[in-house]
């Protein structure tokens, strides 16, 4: 369930990252093992989701894959760390989660999942997760960088 | 653009999202509409609403404090003709009825193309 979950959300990303900003991505469930830590200027994405299932899904990305990301989202020049940057990318995982999760729950299952706003994180050194939290992560890459989706299921099994 | 003689359109914006409230903007301003307000959160376009009475309220779903549905039905409980229009990421089913039942004219998800939103928004304003 966990893999297919993470299908609908890398696809939904792809989506979405055309739709709204016209970046032409392809994603992966190749991901590297990421560290615990993060490494450098990190923006992360939080959602939560319930129903049926419960769990995490965290956007990631570094700081210079956020700021073309969020300038592209909002079709002008904006400075480092603007605050439109992180508005946007917020939007911006809870479009594509929220798109993802009505597929999900249009499917035969009908999870019935509910998506909580998301919040960001930008900085360095942090830990998303516990070194034993059990993950699934898929990277969507484009021309400009590199942009990690993590799936946590609560119970931490593959689902 | 909006015919001289026409009555400039009032719109209020609800949605947690500053990103939201300024594309929303971008398409709907140049087409002739008055954004007369925007909020972060139902309670706030609960509490708002009747002070500003705009002809169409675009609201979100997912949202801090109050979400979108539950303000749907507060403000078509104290104000039957109010005239509302969901936007939101998450569209299944489920959903769509909630919305409906809460008293919302019709449903857009996002993300919006201009001139679908455009199209949307003149059809909720002839309702």
């Amino acid at each position: 369930m966990g893999g297919e979950y993470l299908a609908n959300l890398a696809d939904s990303l792809v989506t979405v990252m055309d739709k709204m900003a016209g970046l032409t991505c392809e994603w992966s469930e190749k991901a590297p093992q990421l560290p615990a830590i993060t490494e450098g200027v990190t923006v992360v994405s939080l959602l939560g989701f319930t129903g049926a299932e419960k769990g995490r899904v965290v956007m990631e990305m570094d700081i210079e894959t956020a700021q073309k990301i969020g300038e592209a989202l909002n079709q002008e020049e904006l400075g480092p760390f603007d605050k439109m940057i992180f508005y946007a990318l917020s939007e911006l995982s809870n479009i594509f989660c929220g798109a993802a999760i009505t597929q999900i729950n249009n499917g035969p299952r009908r999870p019935g999942l509910r998506l909580t706003p998301p919040n960001i994180l930008v900085g360095e050194g942090l830990e998303i997760f516990g070194e034993r939290a059990h993950l699934e992560t898929a990277s969507v890459f484009w021309e400009g960088g590199l942009i990690y989706i993590h799936l946590s299921l609560e119970g931490g099994a593959a689902l | 653009m909006m015919a001289e003689n026409q009555t400039q359109k009032r719109i209020m914006l609800v949605d947690d999202s500053p990103f939201i409230h300024k594309a929303l903007s971008k398409a709907l301003v140049p087409a002739g509409y008055e954004i007369c307000g925007t909020f972060r959160n139902g309670l706030q376009a609960v509490e708002a609403y009747g002070n500003l009475l705009p002809d169409l309220l675009i609201m979100d779903i997912t949202m801090p404090v109050m979400d979108g549905v539950q303000a749907a039905r507060e403000i078509t409980a104290r104000y039957p003709g109010a005239k509302i229009a969901m936007l939101s990421a998450m569209g299944d089913e489920d959903i769509l009825a909630e919305a409906k039942e809460a008293g919302a004219l019709g449903f857009m998800t996002k993300p919006f193309a201009n001139d679908e939103l455009l199209a949307a928004v003149s059809d909720y304003l002839t309702k």
